[in-house]
């Protein structure tokens, strides 16, 4: 019986001591870049919004590129999670080395409105996508690219 | 034995809210003053008017009937969270943001302006 309590306590010991000395960590981050991109749908009309119209509602786009005969206008957001989880547990007073393992799952999305110009500055075409609405882990690990 | 355990308990719950917390700032700064659009005029002022209000632009894009002069400035705020268990990150980059577009003749057709820096803030992930 005694050994029992003594072998119970001994195990609570290590695990207390391994989960103390900082082996087994879980990280969360999160960065952000660039303001949420809203869409005025009913302000960007194909064919007919001029280039000072979109950047009155706008703003200033984040990336601006010539495609062609026509100018791209980027609005972009960048959404970054990441998660890790390492344990580790250090045999180095009792044995040479030791042993650790980690995974981590990083998630980059995108949340982009792309507008495109012709050479007279009339929207002539406009797509865009919200990557944030994706969950994180569902999207993860999807197998899909 | 019931004081060794609040004891107990209260080492554990010392020990695994003990921590750390940091919070950083990083600036990329650009000294442009978007009070002085008003001296502006589109279809008038040309590429080295805007360049002597402004000094030298971030970047130059060439686009299909003319040029962009880009201004941008960025303001980055972090903050990192270490506990025992758990480490939380959070940044967040934000900018001010402006653009000059040009015809062929480096006269000004349209401009536009993004003030965002200021929503940068500190916190913890959600």
């Amino acid at each position: 019986m005694d050994f029992r309590i003594n072998s119970l306590l001994v195990s609570i010991v290590f695990l207390v001591n391994v989960l103390l000395s900082g082996c087994v960590t879980y990280q969360i981050s999160k960065y952000v870049e660039g303001d949420e991109v809203i869409v005025p749908k009913e302000e960007l009309v194909v064919g007919k919004t001029t280039l000072e119209e979109a950047l009155s509602v706008l703003g200033a786009p984040d990336k601006v590129a010539k495609v062609g005969l026509q100018n791209l206008l980027v609005y972009e957001r960048a959404l970054l999670y990441r998660n890790r989880i390492k344990v580790g547990i250090p045999l180095s007073q009792v044995a040479r080395g030791s042993l650790s393992m980690a995974g981590y799952g990083t998630l980059v999305r995108y949340d982009s409105l792309a507008l495109f110009f012709n050479t007279e500055g009339i929207l002539s075409h406009k797509t865009f996508t919200e990557g944030s609405s994706h969950p994180y882990l569902k999207t993860l690990f999807s197998d899909k690219q | 034995m019931r004081l060794i355990r609040y004891i107990a308990i209260i080492l554990m719950i010392t020990t695994l809210l003990s921590g750390c917390l940091v919070i950083g700032k990083n600036k990329e700064y650009q000294p442009f003053d978007s009070t002085e659009l008003g001296k502006l005029v589109p279809g008038q002022t040309k590429a080295t008017e805007v360049t002597e209000i402004f000094g030298a632009p971030s970047k130059v894009v060439e686009l299909a009937n003319g040029n962009a002069y880009v201004y941008k400035r960025t303001v980055t705020k972090g903050t990192i969270c270490w506990l025992v268990l758990l480490t939380l990150g959070n940044a967040e980059k934000q900018h001010d943001q402006l653009v000059f577009f040009f015809d062929l003749e480096d006269t000004l057709t349209h401009y536009g302006l993004s003030l965002d820096a200021d929503k940068a803030k500190y916190g913890l992930p959600d």
